[in-house]
């Protein structure tokens, strides 16, 4: 189990984000755990936590944690104040959620190891490829048209929606930000018939904003 | 920095970590959180006194900005003259001073803590050592001008958080602390370009103080005449003035901000659970304090019954650790030893760390159990 976490972890960081990706079963922290999940409401549950936690942070930060449900209550309405795509009305199945997989007595879990070279690859700029020689001015006219409802008109991030993307690494990752336009992300929308073209505007744009 | 570059870079990091130790542990961390990056260094490393950066601990809220080599630090606020500076002038207009500090962040030992609280749950590898150079924070200030009223200096990072609703990362320290000749604004770690994950191309040095203080990718200092306001300065970071029960909640009133960490010492080796072969064990690893040097590291193979004075190697200075050594002669079966510091304000590391609401500062007695064959 430890070595599928070790491997599963250091393809994690390898390959950069897997979010795009559809969710893998969680990692559990030992059968009482598995006996858990069973009775809580597992389907709504884990799709509160694909949207309101994930976007954000890996599953680990979840996992790893040993909490009561009332701090689980005080964690959520933090986040949820803080912007985490949840409506109200859906707080507690997240809580209830949480509070089965990760309470005080699911068990030890300890972080996976990672190769240092790995870890220090999921952060190193990716070449540009086709997307190279992107146009900052058709970028911000697309950027307009497609993105800023729900990233902000600077790019900085909308609550409950868009994620910022101002110097963020994957602006420095080009294919990885190409896969995720392509394939959609959380509440992302999937935008497949972008073209690189249009896909490196867009980028070449991004990479004129500063952190204000 | 293109691809090519950065992983350079890379390997000359790998390549002077593996020169300077004698068998040096695998060249792996453990991974607290993949996305973004908390990054744990494993217990074998702490028997050194530098950790390499390819294994150094990586910690942040929302993860590195893009690597930009001239992002410009900015100076603003109660200043006679605002400045901004790229990392480049920076080198070129004051003069370089390196420091050998522990970095540890306020959260490690967090798992040991019971009963548990929310956040990274770090065992013991939140923490390292290295050299760090760059230039004083006050002559930094000193070019800029500090004004009349200053009491802080506002630290801020190129780090954005995820949405404009999370609050953003500022720190402050008082301006006292500001002028202290052993803070930095830095550039290098062992003697390598600071990496990304590390906080390229400037971060805070802030030796003896724990690790929020030490702002990553730091691109605004602003003096002002209080500390800053905002979630990260006041309610993260924050502490009993006095223990409390534990699990019991603790008025903001009551609460006052982290700065020094407290005296602590662990063992690297032998690892917990291991086999080693019966006759002379030896037992080492790092004691520091961020009040004061570390004047006694004892050892108890005994389970606490009897305490020896382990053997303490490297230059004894607040905020930096020293390696301790003990050896002693172990027969076949169940062997243990428990270590503890004291420092040179008088501060004894305690047998239970002192429970707190966010799980800062763990520094309870470290023991460790192996086989004797």
């Amino acid at each position: 189990m430890r070595a599928v976490a070790a491997l599963a972890a250091v393809a994690a960081l390898a390959g950069g984000c897997r979010r795009d990706e559809s969710p893998a079963p969680l990692p559990t922290a030992s059968a009482k755990v598995e006996a858990g999940a069973a009775a809580a409401p597992r389907a709504t549950g884990r799709e509160l936590v694909q949207q309101a936690c994930l976007s954000c942070h890996g599953e680990d930060m979840l996992v790893q944690q040993r909490l009561p449900r009332e701090k689980w209550a005080a964690t959520v309405k933090k986040m949820a104040g803080w912007g985490a795509s949840l409506e109200a009305t859906d707080t507690d199945v997240l809580v209830d959620h949480l509070a089965t997989l990760y309470g005080p007595d699911a068990g030890a879990w300890d972080p996976p190891p990672v190769d240092a070279k790995a870890a220090a690859e999921a952060l190193a700029p990716l070449e540009d490829g086709p997307l190279s020689g992107g146009d900052p001015a058709r970028g911000r006219a697309l950027f307009a048209d497609r993105c800023v409802s729900c990233h902000g008109p600077e790019a900085l991030g909308l609550p409950a929606l868009g994620l910022a993307l101002v110097e963020k690494p994957i602006l420095a990752r080009a294919p990885e930000l190409a896969a995720t336009i392509r394939k959609g992300r959380g509440k992302m929308p999937a935008m497949p018939a972008l073209s690189d073209q249009e896909i490196g505007d867009i980028l070449a744009h991004l990479r004129t904003l500063r952190v204000p | 920095m293109d691809r090519r570059a950065f992983l350079q870079a890379s390997s000359l990091l790998l390549a002077g970590s593996r020169a300077s130790a004698d068998a040096p542990p695998a060249s792996v961390l453990e991974a607290n959180l993949a996305t973004p990056q908390d990054l744990a260094t494993p217990l074998a490393w702490f028997d050194r006194e530098l950790t390499p950066t390819e294994v150094f601990f990586v910690r942040s809220h929302f993860g590195p900005p893009r690597l930009d080599p001239s992002r410009p630090l900015r100076v603003s606020g109660l200043v006679k003259a605002p400045l901004s500076l790229t990392p480049e002038e920076l080198r070129r207009a004051l003069p370089s001073v390196t420091v050998t500090a522990v970095l540890q962040c306020a959260g490690n030992g967090r798992k040991f803590h019971s009963p548990r609280v929310p956040g990274v749950q770090w065992g013991h590898g939140a923490m390292g050592q290295a050299t760090f150079t760059g230039a004083r924070l006050r002559d930094v200030l000193a070019k800029a001008g500090v004004a009349e009223g200053a009491g802080f200096v506002h630290l801020v990072g190129a780090d954005l958080p995820p949405r404009p609703s999370v609050p953003a990362f500022v720190r402050g320290i008082p301006l006292t602390r500001a002028m202290d000749p052993s803070t930095l604004v830095a550039w290098e770690m062992n003697g390598q370009p600071l990496s990304l994950a590390h906080g390229a191309p400037l971060r805070l040095v802030v030796p003896g103080w724990a690790g929020d203080h030490w702002v990553k990718w730091l691109t605004k200092l602003v003096v002002a005449k209080e500390e800053p306001e905002g979630f990260y300065m006041r309610t993260a970071y924050k502490t009993p003035r006095s223990p409390v029960t534990p699990g019991s909640a603790v008025k903001p009133e009551d609460m006052t901000s982290l700065s020094t960490f407290p005296v602590k010492s662990i063992i690297a080796r032998p690892a917990e659970g291991g086999r080693a072969p019966a006759g002379i064990q030896e037992v080492a690893g790092c004691a520091f304090s961020g009040e004061a040097p570390i004047v006694k590291v004892e050892v108890s193979t005994d389970g606490g019954v009897t305490w020896s004075a382990a053997k303490v190697d490297g230059k004894a200075e607040a905020g930096r650790w020293q390696i301790w050594r003990h050896r002693f002669e172990a027969k076949a079966g169940r062997a243990t030893a428990m270590v503890r510091a004291t420092d040179g304000k008088g501060n004894a590391q305690p047998e239970k760390a002192v429970w707190n609401p966010s799980g800062y500062h763990w520094n309870a007695w470290h023991s460790v159990a192996w086989e004797v064959a």
